[in-house]
């Protein structure tokens, strides 16, 4: 069942008192219990699609087109259902666990005011609580972490604390905001264990935000890439590995340095990643691709079938069909 | 031709030892590997290498020339800039953010080469922008101008404007987007076959260490677990925390394991 849909989503920020467009109208369903990657380059506007979903977009925000959670219009929602919101259905995890606490409270205060605030749980119960939900993400010794401050953690241990925070309101949705980006390989492969399993164990949905696609994959049932303020590719996972549509995702995925092997030389993408503001009328990625046409230009592509992938391309019928081994081989 | 010789090499801070005992060389046209998590020592390395610590114990020889003690003299510290300069990973922190690409690129021609006059220095000025992929009109732009991997070209330029012997890469291609990382990847695959400039790259990306380095040096603690070629490091790994950064490498199809508690 659709748990979380965005219609024709579409966002314009005021920057410097011009209009600056952010997201060109996103079409994306999250099924219950499902995870989904959205990945992209800076400027794609991968954040700004989380936070219009948990309405924390900027002061000054115009959204058009529709967000449903559980088939109610969230951007219809007064200020106290947009906590209950907040707090109960869609919490969010974001790259930087350090700026996400107060450095002056304790961990315990971190916790337990939600639960107290949220939950309505008086200060003993909250405590309590607070360290079964650490366990849950795998800190055993959450008494002692309780009385600890930020500084006394690694950046590891408090991203799951903040993991656990966003637990506590047992939410239907997490929005993982690059949750693993400042961290180690092998913390970042420890945290993103932790969110999986989470996933299972609570049947949590999951909207994985990420610049690596390879990481996306790891996690995720289904891996949308976004370019420019829009979806250009969304398949499953595998299968966007496998047989990737979008020459912006073939590109991607040929870019990435092989861990396997050195190669002569790097298939780098030419050019630079747009976004959203200066995509031009035609396809975004047109300047930078090598099959563009002139209809890329004049055109507008939308995101259509194409067997088991949504594609936002002119030319993806007629690449599949003339160049089967345009995709590199990643898969292992 | 040997470049960079460093031999038991140990710097304590206080009573923490942040690198013991590290010794490892660099020869030239070649480029070696340090990969480390925080905390490993790798930038602790990298600033002794620089000069902006001076190592508690072991010594440091860069083209032969001995840097383990501080300069003494202005000179003394411009030759040793001469011959070994650093990109860092923050391109938007590392430059100044008043002077466009030519005059930072002037600025360090007069300083290193101040026998070249304005002319050889214009020309170099657009040789070197024209080898890291950089246009005219991004010659007089500031770096608020530019994008991230622009940024880090002019970073990479100015680094070489000093001719130097040794190019020390902390984290230079971690910031970048994968598409123009793969672009400052085969640029300085081409200026190393180019100039034969040695390379240390300081990285956590096994991926980037494997398409760039021909030597691996794995640091934990401050300590080197495992040193040899980058092919044997990342295949046959001997050490298990060398297993354990390789299998945290995330790739598709692979559930990841279950977290360790800690």
């Amino acid at each position: 069942m659709t748990l979380l849909s965005l219609k024709a989503l579409r966002v314009v920020l005021p920057v410097g008192g011009s209009d600056r467009q952010v997201l060109r109208g996103v079409d994306l369903d999250i099924a219950e219990g499902e995870s989904v990657g959205l990945v992209g380059e800076s400027g794609s506007s991968k954040s700004m699609t989380a936070r219009a979903i948990s309405r924390m977009l900027p002061p000054g925000a115009r959204v058009d087109g529709r967000i449903e959670f559980d088939g109610c219009d969230v951007l219809g929602l007064g200020r106290k259902e947009l906590r209950t919101y907040r707090a109960h259905d869609v919490a969010t995890v974001f790259q930087d666990p350090r700026a996400a606490l107060n450095p002056v409270r304790t961990i315990g205060d971190f916790l337990c005011e939600g639960l107290r605030l949220t939950m309505g749980m008086p200060t003993a119960m909250a405590r309590r609580r607070a360290v079964d939900l650490l366990a849950e993400v795998g800190i055993d010794d959450g008494e002692r972490r309780l009385r600890q401050y930020p500084h006394q953690l690694s950046g590891g241990l408090l991203q799951r604390v903040v993991i656990a925070a966003a637990l506590a309101g047992e939410p239907r949705l997490l929005l993982a905001d690059e949750p693993t980006t400042a961290l180690d390989v092998s913390t970042q492969a420890e945290i993103v264990a932790i969110l999986d399993r989470l996933r299972r164990t609570r049947g949590l949905a999951l909207l994985f935000i990420s610049h690596d696609l390879d990481l996306a994959a790891s996690i995720c049932d289904r891996t949308a890439v976004m370019y420019a303020g829009e979806i250009v590719e969304l398949q499953a996972s595998t299968e966007l590995h496998r047989a990737p549509r979008h020459p912006y995702t073939i590109g991607l995925l040929g870019a990435r340095p092989d861990i396997e092997q050195a190669l002569p030389r790097l298939r780098a993408i030419p050019g630079q990643p747009l976004a959203a503001f200066e995509a031009p009328p035609g396809c975004a990625f047109a300047d930078r691709c090598a099959h563009c046409v002139a209809a890329c230009r004049a055109d507008h592509p939308r995101l259509e079938q194409l067997s088991t992938a949504l594609v936002r391309c002119h030319r993806a019928e007629a690449l599949q069909t003339h160049s089967p081994g345009l995709a590199k081989g990643k898969v292992s | 031709m040997r470049l960079v010789e460093v031999d038991r090499l140990s710097k304590s801070f206080g009573d923490r030892l942040a690198v013991t005992d590290v010794s490892f060389t660099l020869e030239a046209g070649t480029t070696l590997a340090i990969v480390g998590e925080s905390g490993s020592g790798k930038t602790t390395i990298a600033r002794m290498l620089a000069g902006l610590e001076t190592p508690t114990a072991g010594r440091i020889a860069v083209c032969g020339d001995d840097r383990s003690r501080p300069a003494r003299r202005a000179s003394e510290r411009r030759d040793r800039a001469r011959q070994l300069q650093i990109v860092f990973q923050d391109p938007y922190s590392s430059l100044d953010p008043r002077q466009s690409l030519s005059t930072c690129l002037d600025e360090v021609l007069r300083l290193h080469h101040p026998a070249m006059d304005r002319a050889a220095r214009a020309a170099r000025v657009a040789e070197l922008a024209s080898l890291t992929g950089l246009d005219g009109r991004q010659q007089s732009a500031l770096p608020r101008e530019l994008s991230g991997g622009q940024r880090q070209r002019v970073a990479i330029a100015r680094a070489l404007a000093a001719e130097p012997a040794v190019m020390l890469l902390d984290e230079s291609v971690s910031a970048l987007d994968v598409s123009v990382q793969a672009q400052i990847l085969n640029l300085l695959a081409d200026i190393r076959a180019a100039t034969g400039v040695g390379y240390i790259l300081i990285s956590h990306d096994l991926a980037v260490v494997r398409q760039l380095s021909d030597r691996s040096l794995v640091l934990r603690h401050g300590r080197v677990v495992e040193h040899g070629p980058t092919s044997e490091v990342l295949d046959q790994p001997t050490h298990p925390y060398t297993r354990l950064l390789r299998d945290s490498v995330p790739r598709p199809g692979r559930r990841p394991a279950r977290p360790a508690n800690s």
